[in-house]
């Protein structure tokens, strides 16, 4: 608690480290010492264990134009850093959230509330003035007015102690539970403390919660800040809100994978928080890598060929299919393989077959694969079973057939029945025209044994194989042509889905 | 990142080691990133399973600095309640109690080895010199111990909590957990874990061991504070 006495007795450390006040109008960086002395350790960035701060150190990085925070040099550092400032001066300059100009400086409440960028009394103070107080809140400490104490997050010497208004999701310095009264509570070095001071470049502004994207994928940070600061660079000097509108927020990772070239080696985080003074909040939605991977893969050359039929079939009449992927993708992936399946059968009661069915069903087999981490050979059993199935309805050619066993797929016991009795059928049919049983006794076992934990996959798995079966021997009763032809026009995709796959986004 | 065993010099043996298996109804393991919020880890860190080893020893004075051990965790499901918390207000006057949510992990399983002074261990859990708890439990933990035997070889994924690394990688979430907390609490050292909530993967994982259940058996980095104090000088 020493440090944190001595902290006590300076109360005011980081504003009185502000006599040396000379007035900016031209924003230089003014005391270079500082960082220079210290082997520029102030100003170099290192990478955390807080998401948030690595989404504001790439911020950075890429604002001072170096591929990676660690290879950003001081002197680019200070340059982003100074810019990080100006933007904020400029936009506390509107002093009034609802002017044309006012996006910026609104989401900075949910940022930094409470700052000198965004302080009640600004509406009243004249523009040097505020100017001053937010330089003022900005600038590096002087030497003597560091705590020696180390930052919490890298290690390296702090230079005070912060909290909510400068750090998202840090403790307010209204409630000090664990600390004395005014301390602020989290050491920081600086090149950590602008990191949060960037971060916003990083998000996806909303106006109301902030959208940050977070892997420990680093070449995948990179690549997905890069793009997010462009965007938001054109956005804070316009201080004016994304034209596009606010898409669903597991959207914005869908988008970032389908852009990004190389194999991820982690999952991906969506990061949803405000750290707005009516109440913290943060949601972290986690995508774990083998269904990230397989949707980057899936949505890109040479795979892409099936992906249109995977967003149609996640969509509804009032939800693109890109926001249902989504959503599954990170709440729960087996259900994308139930989503297929789903659309699939959607017309066997009418018994037509979809003409994007084989590519629909290869890409489900290689989720099942990838992602649900089922086993080869019992996905080849599964596959096998489907065969013989869909080759005995061909054989029968006939739509009821496959009517009733598109009505067996709500009910196990309904789809068992009906699988043995036409078991029971083939085995006893003199002409012969299906070798060997429909099922075999281990292929029942992995559809319907309650021991086996994915029985019910399997059996959603064995429908895919059916119908795709069926589609490769051109299963066309009597009656599809017709019946195609009146619902031509049931697919009509979303905009947003035919935008994801040109790959604007949203 | 890859952990190194500490029986490079006796692989072909099978060793005798203390395995620990940590029971309680309730838990709750914060997030430290996050002051402002309550955000729940699935798995504790091997920091507060390090405390928790500290506090049977009566303190980190009593504990080898290079002290290791393997873990593996499960919970029975998980949920989200309000606790109540009572702000310290800085001016000095009265604040409101605040409700909170807090996510937490109920029916937990802990499962340890240790493999260096096993008996030493098996005496300290029996009688702990400061109450074991885990985590944010209200309760206390129930502890049991017995001495199986550790092989080489791989072994099931299932519930370990592995150190980053291991090649190839194994299923679940990758996680970024406090390692070792200094003694002031200044400073953490964080690294990289793979943990899979589900159990479910079947992956056969090179870990340092495989217990006789088939269960593989990592060995994570030590999580004394003085650990941290080096790396810190360095
Ligand atoms: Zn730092």
């Amino acid at each position: 608690m020493s440090e944190a006495d001595g902290l006590v007795s300076e109360p005011d450390s980081r504003v009185s480290a502000a006599d040396g006040q000379t007035s900016e109008a031209d924003g230089q960086v003014s005391e270079p010492d500082n960082h220079v002395g210290e082997d520029g350790e102030q100003s170099r960035l290192v990478l955390s264990a807080h998401p948030l701060q690595r989404v504001g150190a790439y911020a950075l990085a890429y604002l001072g134009k170096a591929p990676s925070p660690e290879r950003l040099a001081p002197d680019a550092f200070e340059k982003a850093v100074h810019r990080v400032t100006e933007d904020a001066v400029r936009a506390a300059l509107v002093r009034d959230t609802r002017s044309d100009k006012g996006f910026w400086l609104k989401s900075s409440l949910s940022f930094f509330p409470n700052s000198k960028m965004n302080h009640l009394s600004n509406a009243k103070k004249d523009a040097d003035t505020i100017g001053d107080a937010v330089r003022e809140w900005r600038r590096l400490p002087k030497p003597q007015a560091r705590p020696a104490v180390a930052c919490v997050l890298c290690g390296r010497g702090a230079v005070g102690f912060f909290g909510k208004v400068d750090v998202p999701l840090a403790e307010s310095d209204l409630y000090r539970n664990s600390t004395p009264r005014g301390h602020a509570g989290m050491a920081l070095c600086r090149p950590c403390l602008c990191s949060f001071h960037a971060l916003p470049y990083g998000c996806r502004l909303t106006g109301g919660p902030s959208i940050a994207l977070h892997s420990w994928d680093e070449p995948f940070m990179a690549r997905t800040l890069s793009r997010r600061v462009e965007r938001n660079r054109r956005l804070i000097a316009l201080g004016q809100a994304d034209p596009r509108g606010i898409p669903a927020r597991e959207v914005l990772a869908l988008h970032a994978l389908r852009h990004h070239e190389d194999r991820l080696t982690a999952g991906v985080e969506l990061l949803v928080f405000s750290n707005n003074n009516r109440g913290q909040t943060l949601e972290i939605h986690t995508m774990e890598q083998p269904v990230a991977e397989w949707l980057r893969r899936s949505s890109r050359p040479p795979r892409r060929r099936g992906f249109p039929a995977l967003l149609r079939a996640h969509a509804t009449p009032d939800r693109p299919g890109v926001v249902g992927l989504a959503r599954n993708a990170f709440r729960s992936p087996d259900r994308i393989v139930g989503a297929c399946g789903r659309y699939l059968t959607a017309r066997l009661d009418r018994g037509v077959i979809r003409d994007d069915t084989a590519e629909l069903a290869e890409l489900c087999f290689s989720l099942t694969i990838e992602v649900m981490r089922m086993n080869q050979n019992e996905v080849d059993e599964i596959r096998t079973a489907g065969a013989q199935v869909a080759a005995w309805l061909k054989a029968e050619n006939s739509a009821g057939e496959l009517r009733k066993l598109n009505a067996t797929l709500k009910e196990q016991k309904q789809m068992r029945h009906w699988l043995m009795r036409r078991n029971i059928d083939a085995l006893l049919d003199t002409r012969d025209r299906i070798k060997g049983p429909l099922v075999t006794e281990e292929q029942f076992r992995l559809l319907f044994d309650p021991e086996v934990e994915q029985s019910w996959l399997h059996r959603q798995l064995l429908v895919v194989s059916v119908v795709q079966r069926l589609h490769e021997l051109g299963f066309k009763p009597g009656d599809r042509a017709e019946v195609a032809a009146a619902m031509a026009d049931e697919d009509k995709e979303h905009p947003e889905d035919i935008g994801y796959m040109k790959g604007e986004e949203s | 990142m890859t952990a190194v065993g500490p029986f490079e010099d006796e692989d072909v043996r099978a060793v005798e080691a203390l395995e620990v298996t940590v029971t309680a109804p309730i838990v709750s393991f914060r997030n430290p990133l996050y002051a402002g919020v309550q955000v729940a880890l699935p798995c504790p860190p091997p920091a507060t399973v390090g405390g928790m080893l500290a506090a049977a020893a009566g303190g980190w004075d009593a504990v080898d600095p290079g002290t290791r051990f393997a873990m593996a965790f499960r919970a029975r499901g998980k949920g989200v309640d309000l606790e109540t918390y009572h702000p310290l207000d800085a001016t000095g006057r009265k604040a409101d109690p605040t409700p909170r949510e807090r996510e937490f992990l109920a029916g937990v399983t802990l499962t340890m080895w240790l493999v260096a002074d096993a008996e030493l261990w098996e005496r300290r859990l029996r009688r702990p010199v400061w109450p074991l708890r885990l985590g944010r439990s209200q309760d206390l933990v129930g502890v049991a111990t017995r001495r199986v035997m550790l092989r080489t070889g791989p072994g099931r994924q299932g519930h370990a909590v592995l150190p980053e690394g291991i090649a190839p990688a194994p299923g679940g979430t990758l996680l970024r957990l406090p390692t070792a907390v200094s003694l002031d609490r200044s400073r953490t050292r964080w690294d990289g874990y793979r943990f899979d909530p589900s159990g479910r993967s079947e992956t056969p994982i090179t870990g340092d061991r495989v217990n006789e259940a088939g269960q593989t058996v990592a060995f994570l980095p030590p999580v004394h504070p003085a650990q941290l104090a080096a790396a810190v000088g360095a």
